[in-house]
C-alpha cells in the first residue's frame, strides 16, 4: 500500500512539473542558478537565500518548483572549472579535476566535459529513479546512522581519499592531518574554547572554506600556468582545436555503464546521510572506480573513468540529499537549509505530514530538480565546443583574470578583506604544495570534513561515557568498520611489493 | 636554492607549524584540545618521516624558477595592496590591465576590454545586481567621508 501510494505521488508530483506553466519555474531557477554561477563567489546557496524573501508571497507549489531548479542548477558548474582550470566550483567537484584537468591538459577537455555532463545528467535519473522505489525505506535506514556511524563515514571517506591519491600514502596523510587542524581553527563546539586564533579576530569563526579553495587551487593553479611558460593550458595557441569530441565521453559512459551505476548508488545512499554531503560521495565513487579498475587504468593522469565515477556521484546525491531534510527535517548542507528555511516559511514543515498527506509536493521538488539536471547538462553539452576553447586562451588573459576572480570570490561569500588575504597566503603554499608533489585534495576535504568528524567524535565520547553506545549491536557500524579496515588494508596489501618485484 | 633543498625547507615548515598547533594545545583544557592532539601528533611524526625522506640532499637538476616565481607573488601581493587601497571596483579592473601589460606584455586593447567587462560585472552584477557590498578600500572610504 505504502509503495502504491509512493507511485501515485510519483506520478502526480510528475505531472504537476511538466503542467504549463509550472515547468517554467524550474527552468528559470536553473538558467538563473547557471547564469550567477559564472559570477565570483555567489553559489546557488547565495542565490537561493536571495530568491526566499521575493518569494514569500508565492505559492508553495510555485516555490518548489523554482527551488528545485536552483539546487540543481549549479551542480554542474563547478565541474566544468575543475575540468578546465584545475579548480573545483564546490567541494565535490574536487573528485572531478583528479583526471578531468590532466584531460584538458592533454587536449581531451571537450570528451571530459562532455562525460561529465552525461554522467550528471544520467546519474541525476538514477538518483531520482532510486528515490522513487525506496522513499518508503529509506527513511526508516536513515535512523540507523547516529553518531558513530557519521563518524566513521567520515572515517571512511578521509581514508579514501588518503589510498587513492598519487604520489603516496603518507604525504597524502599529513596533507590530510593539516586540512583537519586547519578545520579546528576558531572554537571547541562543546567547550567553546578558542584555538589556534592567535589572538585574532578575525579567526575566531575559524578559516572559511571558499578562500583556502579559492588560493590553493585557483591561484596556485594560475602561478604555476604563469612561471611554466606554457602559452595556454592545453598548450596550444588561440583557436587551435581540441583533439577530443563529446561523443567520445559519451561513449565513455556507455562502456562503462556497470561503474556508472555502482557510483550513482553510491551516491545516493550517501547523499541521504545526513551531515556528510557530496564530497564524501563523489571521493567514494573516484575511490571504487580506481580500486575496480582492470589493469590498473592511467587514474590521476587522464583516465575518463575518473570523470564518469565522480559525476555520476555527485549528481545522484543531490536526490538522496532531500531526505532527510523532507523526512526529518535534517538539512545535510547549505543549500538543504535554506531550502529548509524556504519550505517552512510556505508553512510545508518537514516530517511525517509532509511525507504523507503532502507527498506530491516532495516529489514535485524531486522532478524537478531532476528536470533541473537534465536541463544543465543538455546546455553544458551545447556548450561544449566554447567551454573547451578556454584551454586555448593565452596565458596573459587567463592568469589574470582568474587571479582577480579568486580576489573577489574570496571576499564575496562573507564580505571580509581578510579571506582576501588567506587565499593569496593558501595560494603561496598551494603553489609551493603543487611544486613539491604534496596533494592538495585531501587538505581540502580534511578541512571540510572537519568539523563534522570533531562534532561527532565528542557525541561519540560522550555516549561512550554513558555506556550508551553498544558497538556490537550496530550493524551498520560495524559495516562502516569493515570498509575502512578494507580500504586501509587493501591499500597497504597493493603498497607490499611481491617477492619477484622486490628481488628484481 | 636547489629544488631538493627548496623541498627539504616547504616540509620542514610544515613541520614547524604542525609543532606549534601542538604546542599551542598546551593552554587548552583536555576536551579542547583531544582532537588537536589526536591530529596533530602522527601528522607531526609523518612529517618527521618525510623530512628524513626529502633530505636535502636528493637534490634534482631542474631550471630556476625562482625570479618567475618571485616577479608572479610579487604582482599578486599587488592586487591585494590595490584592492585594500582603491577598493575592489576599482582595484581590480586596474590590476586586470596592468599585470595583462606588464607581466605579460599583452596589447592595450585585450587588457582594456577585460578590466571594463570585470568593472561591468562587478558594479554591475554584484553590487547593484545582486546587492553585495564591494570592499570600498582605504580610498573609497575616504571618498565616501569627505563628500557631502
Amino acid at each position: 500500500v505504502v509503495i502504491e501510494a509512493t507511485l501515485v505521488a510519483a506520478w502526480e508530483g510528475l505531472r504537476l512539473v511538466f503542467a504549463w506553466p509550472n515547468v517554467l519555474y524550474p527552468l528559470a531557477g536553473t538558467l538563473l542558478a547557471m547564469a550567477v554561477a559564472f559570477l565570483p563567489g555567489v553559489s546557488g546557496v547565495t542565490l537561493m537565500a536571495l530568491a526566499v524573501p521575493f518569494t514569500l508571497t508565492w505559492d508553495p507549489l510555485e516555490v518548489v518548483l523554482l527551488f528545485g531548479g536552483l539546487v540543481g542548477g549549479a551542480t554542474f558548474m563547478g565541474s566544468v572549472t575543475a575540468i578546465l582550470f584545475n579548480v573545483p566550483g564546490t567541494g565535490p567537484s574536487a573528485a572531478t579535476l583528479l583526471d578531468g584537468y590532466p584531460l584538458a591538459q592533454q587536449g581531451q577537455a571537450r570528451t571530459a566535459l562532455g562525460c561529465a555532463a552525461l554522467s550528471s545528467a544520467m546519474g541525476s535519473s538514477v538518483g531520482v529513479l532510486l528515490l522513487v522505489l525506496l522513499v518508503p525505506f529509506m527513511t526508516r535506514a536513515i535512523l540507523a546512522f547516529g553518531p558513530l556511524e557519521l563518524l566513521l563515514l567520515v572515517v571512511w571517506g578521509l581514508a579514501t581519499i588518503v589510498v587513492i591519491t598519487r604520489g603516496g600514502a603518507v604525504p597524502a596523510a599529513i596533507a590530510t592531518g593539516i586540512g583537519l587542524l586547519l578545520s579546528l581553527v576558531g572554537h571547541d563546539p562543546l567547550t567553546g574554547e578558542r584555538r589556534f586564533t592567535f589572538g585574532s579576530l578575525f579567526l575566531w569563526d575559524g578559516l572559511s572554506l571558499v578562500p583556502v579553495m579559492l588560493g590553493i587551487f585557483s591561484i596556485a593553479e594560475m602561478a604555476d600556468l604563469a612561471v611554466s611558460g606554457r602559452r595556454s593550458i592545453s598548450g596550444a595557441g588561440p583557436g587551435a582545436g581540441s583533439s577530443g569530441s563529446v561523443l567520445a565521453g559519451a561513449r565513455a559512459l556507455f562502456q562503462n555503464v556497470g561503474l556508472f551505476l555502482r557510483c550513482s548508488v553510491i551516491g545516493t545512499v550517501i547523499g541521504a546521510v545526513p551531515g556528510i554531503g557530496g564530497t564524501v560521495a563523489s571521493f567514494m565513487a573516484y575511490g571504487h572506480a580506481v580500486q575496480s579498475a582492470r589493469g590498473g587504468g592511467r587514474f590521476g593522469q587522464g583516465d575518463i573513468r575518473g570523470v564518469l565515477a565522480p559525476e555520476a556521484a555527485h549528481d545522484a546525491k543531490d536526490a538522496g540529499a532531500l531526505v532527510p531534510v523532507l523526512a526529518f527535517g535534517i538539512p545535510g548542507s547549505d543549500a538543504t537549509a535554506v531550502l529548509m528555511a524556504a519550505l517552512v516559511l510556505h508553512g510545508l514543515a518537514p516530517g511525517r505530514e509532509l511525507m504523507t498527506d503532502q507527498l506530491p509536493l516532495v516529489f514535485v521538488l524531486i522532478w524537478s530538480l531532476f528536470l533541473s539536471n537534465w536541463v544543465t547538462s543538455l546546455l553544458g553539452l551545447a556548450l561544449v565546443s566554447p567551454l573547451s576553447r578556454l584551454t586555448s586562451v593565452r596565458v596573459g588573459l587567463i592568469v589574470p583574470l582568474v587571479l582577480a576572480l579568486a580576489a573577489v570570490g574570496a571576499f564575496a561569500e562573507q564580505q571580509r578583506i581578510g579571506d582576501v588575504l588567506v587565499a593569496v597566503l593558501f595560494g603561496v603554499a598551494g603553489y609551493y604544495m603543487k611544486k613539491h608533489g604534496w596533494p592538495r585534495i585531501p587538505l581540502v576535504v580534511a578541512l571540510l570534513l572537519g568539523a563534522s568528524l570533531e562534532r561527532h567524535l565528542h557525541v561519540t565520547l560522550r555516549l561512550h561515557a554513558l555506556d550508551r553506545l553498544d558497538v556490537l549491536g550496530r550493524p551498520v557500524a560495524l559495516l562502516l568498520l569493515l570498509l575502512v579496515a578494507v580500504t586501509v588494508g587493501s591499500s597497504l596489501i597493493k603498497r607490499i611489493p611481491l617477492p619477484r618485484e622486490a628481488s628484481s | 636554492m636547489t629544488r631538493g633543498r627548496e623541498a627539504f625547507v616547504v616540509t620542514a615548515v610544515l613541520a614547524a607549524l604542525v609543532a606549534l598547533a601542538m604546542i599551542s594545545t598546551i593552554s587548552l583544557g583536555p576536551v579542547a584540545r583531544r582532537m588537536p592532539l589526536l591530529v596533530a601528533v602522527p601528522t607531526f611524526l609523518l612529517l618527521l618521516v618525510e623530512l628524513v625522506r626529502r633530505g636535502p640532499s636528493t637534490s634534482l637538476p631542474t631550471p630556476d624558477r625562482a625570479p618567475a616565481e618571485r616577479r608572479l607573488f610579487a604582482w599578486v601581493g599587488g592586487l591585494l595592496a590595490l584592492v585594500i587601497v582603491c577598493g575592489m571596483t576599482a582595484g581590480v579592473p586596474l590590476f586586470l590591465v596592468a599585470s595583462a601589460r606588464r607581466l605579460f606584455g599583452e596589447r592595450w586593447m585585450p587588457a582594456l576590454a577585460m578590466a571594463l567587462a570585470m568593472a561591468v560585472v562587478l558594479a554591475g552584477g554584484l553590487e547593484y545586481g545582486l546587492g553585495i557590498r564591494l570592499y570600498p578600500g582605504i580610498a573609497g572610504r575616504w571618498l565616501q567621508e569627505s563628500l557631502p
